[in-house]
């Protein structure tokens, strides 16, 4: 139980004490995120953003504190207050001529290693001779299409669809 | 699943390797194929410090959707497979996820449901840009597992278990958050450098290295350290196909120590509390996770190596109470923690029909 304190400990740590002041950059947490006009239910939509974005926040609506004013692109806007974010997605580390360097999500998801699937690595290891000896199904082979094959279907989800999922279970709320 | 998978992987593998003839039992018989005799002390000394040189470099994305690819498929066999229909296009095709022609069957259906569920939670995780990817394994024992580079799988079983959504929902998010927090890299890290050094010891005919003398064959063995040779400081590409022998030293022990002990405890219950931050900030209902974890049997198939489900729903109650009591207090905290909201509303959202397809 105490390793549990102690995790918990680190959780709470780590959503204590925020110091956010309107004019702060905060980012956007979820796909096609909607920067709405008003709060309203039919409110339209001015932009829609990415995993990331970084947009200026301006502080929570007086009369619907979930949803907060945010500035973007040159538009003022109301977004949500579940997809912001006090802290921007993880850096990935990419290999590089000189080594490796450290790069944003966004340069991330732009520079081609974001969508890679099954590399020709894992491929030539599931494909090796000395794995697919024996009875044993499936084959390390069979493995490896099984994987491509869940490899595409997840590729060819579309942002359309994961903002529908998004919707789905908010009732459209946000 | 991870005893499951022990169980049937110990059974694969060794299966597996008998037939191969990976493994050779009496490692003195073998030496003479591996060692090298004009091997000196300053030659493993150099070789020793390679291994420290390799295990030393941090892990870049490119080696991490590698090693985790490997892991992946490991999973997927030892599993019993994927729950889905494949397809027939040659490897050109397959290489390409985005054009590749899916047929549209309930086995499919079932994984664009899953990949669309997943994908939305994993938009709002800190890797959101990985390419996600959620497979079903077609296995009765209920659990869920995890590779480096964004791989996650749930059993069969698993989903015939799940009444709900947000209980799906925490699940992914769980394995998710193992993916993002990057808990298998001090595994991985570790099983690195000994691999390596046991390679370079198995080189020398030191008794250090029997066990992959005992695993692998001569010629294995001599194709990596071939490539341990080869290496000559900066970071070792293992995509490239001369380090093959590597990738496959590093990725087969990463799964037998995997199998054999799982993550630490503690990186356990901080997935749980990662599980439930992502799914609430989805929108979900926490109690889909947490009930789905309390009515776990202890012990048995069900997520060995985990605390028990009694630790974890204390664990995760405790910092639901605690994070409910700072946002009511007025105690400063992130404008825009998903807790903060009245958590009695949020839905438990229905299962898709495509379910069915394993029900």
């Amino acid at each position: 139980m105490r390793q549990v304190a102690a995790v918990l400990a680190l959780v709470l740590a780590a959503g204590a004490a925020w110091a956010l002041a309107p004019g702060d950059r905060v980012f956007i947490r979820g796909r096609d995120v909607a920067v709405l006009q008003s709060t309203a239910s039919d409110a339209a939509t001015l932009a829609k953003l990415q995993p990331g974005d970084a947009v200026i926040w301006r502080g929570a609506d007086k009369k619907k504190p979930t949803w907060h004013r945010v500035e973007t692109k040159g538009k003022a806007g109301f977004v949500y207050f579940a997809n912001l974010s006090t802290t921007p997605p993880a850096s990935e580390l990419l290999t590089s001529p000189d080594g490796a360097k450290k790069v944003d999500a966004q340069a991330f998801a732009s520079s081609g290693a974001a969508g890679k699937a099954l590399t020709d690595g894992a491929i030539r290891y599931g494909n090796q001779d000395e794995k697919n000896k024996g009875e044993v199904h499936p084959t390390m082979k069979e493995a490896v299409r099984q994987t491509q094959t869940v490899e595409a279907i997840a590729a060819q989800r579309t942002d359309d669809e994961i903002a529908a999922q998004a919707s789905r279970i908010t009732g459209g709320q946000k | 699943m991870r005893r499951l998978l022990l169980s049937l992987g110990a059974l694969g593998l060794v299966a597996c390797a008998a037939a191969s003839g990976f493994m050779k039992g009496d490692t003195s018989s073998i030496i003479s194929g591996v060692a090298e005799s004009t091997t000196t002390v300053m030659g493993l000394t150099q070789d020793l410090s390679k291994c420290d040189q390799i295990g030393a470099a941090e892990v870049t994305f490119d080696e991490e959707r590698t090693i985790g690819g490997a892991v992946a498929l490991n999973w997927v066999q030892q599993g019993g497979g994927l729950l889905v229909d494949v397809s027939t296009a040659d490897a050109a095709a397959l290489a390409n996820p985005k054009t590749l022609s899916i047929q549209e069957t309930p086995r499919n259906q079932l994984h664009r449901y899953l990949n669309v569920v997943g994908k939305n939670l994993a938009s709002r995780s800190t890797r959101p840009t990985l390419q996600w990817t959620f497979g079903v394994l077609d296995a009765e024992v209920v659990n869920a597992i995890s590779a480096p580079g964004g791989y996650v799988f749930v059993t069969r079983g698993l989903l015939r278990r799940v009444d709900n959504e947000a209980a799906l929902a925490g699940i992914l998010s769980h394995e998710i958050s193992h993916v993002t927090r990057k808990d298998a890299f001090a595994i991985y890290q570790k099983t690195k450098v000994d691999q390596c050094k046991s390679l370079a010891y198995a080189k020398a005919g030191q008794k250090e290295g029997a066990a992959v003398l005992r695993s692998y064959s001569p010629g294995f063995i001599n194709q990596a350290y071939a490539a341990l040779n080869a290496f000559s400081g900066g970071r070792l590409d293992l995509n490239a196909a001369a380090n093959s022998a590597l990738l496959t030293l590093f990725s087969d022990e990463f799964v037998h120590r995997y199998l054999e002990g799982g993550y630490a405890r503690d990186q356990e219950l901080a997935a749980d509390a990662s599980a439930l931050e992502l799914s609430v900030a989805s929108g979900y209902s926490p109690r889909g996770f947490v009930e789905f974890v309390g009515a776990l049997p202890p012990g048995g198939n069900f997520f060995a190596h985990h605390p028990p489900p009694s630790d974890r729903v204390a664990a995760m109650r405790l910092m639901l109470g605690k994070t409910r009591m700072a946002s009511v207090g007025g105690r400063p905290g992130s404008p825009f923690s998903p807790f903060s909201q009245d958590l009695s509303a949020l839905p438990l959202v229905p299962l898709h029909d495509e379910l069915a397809a394993v029900r």
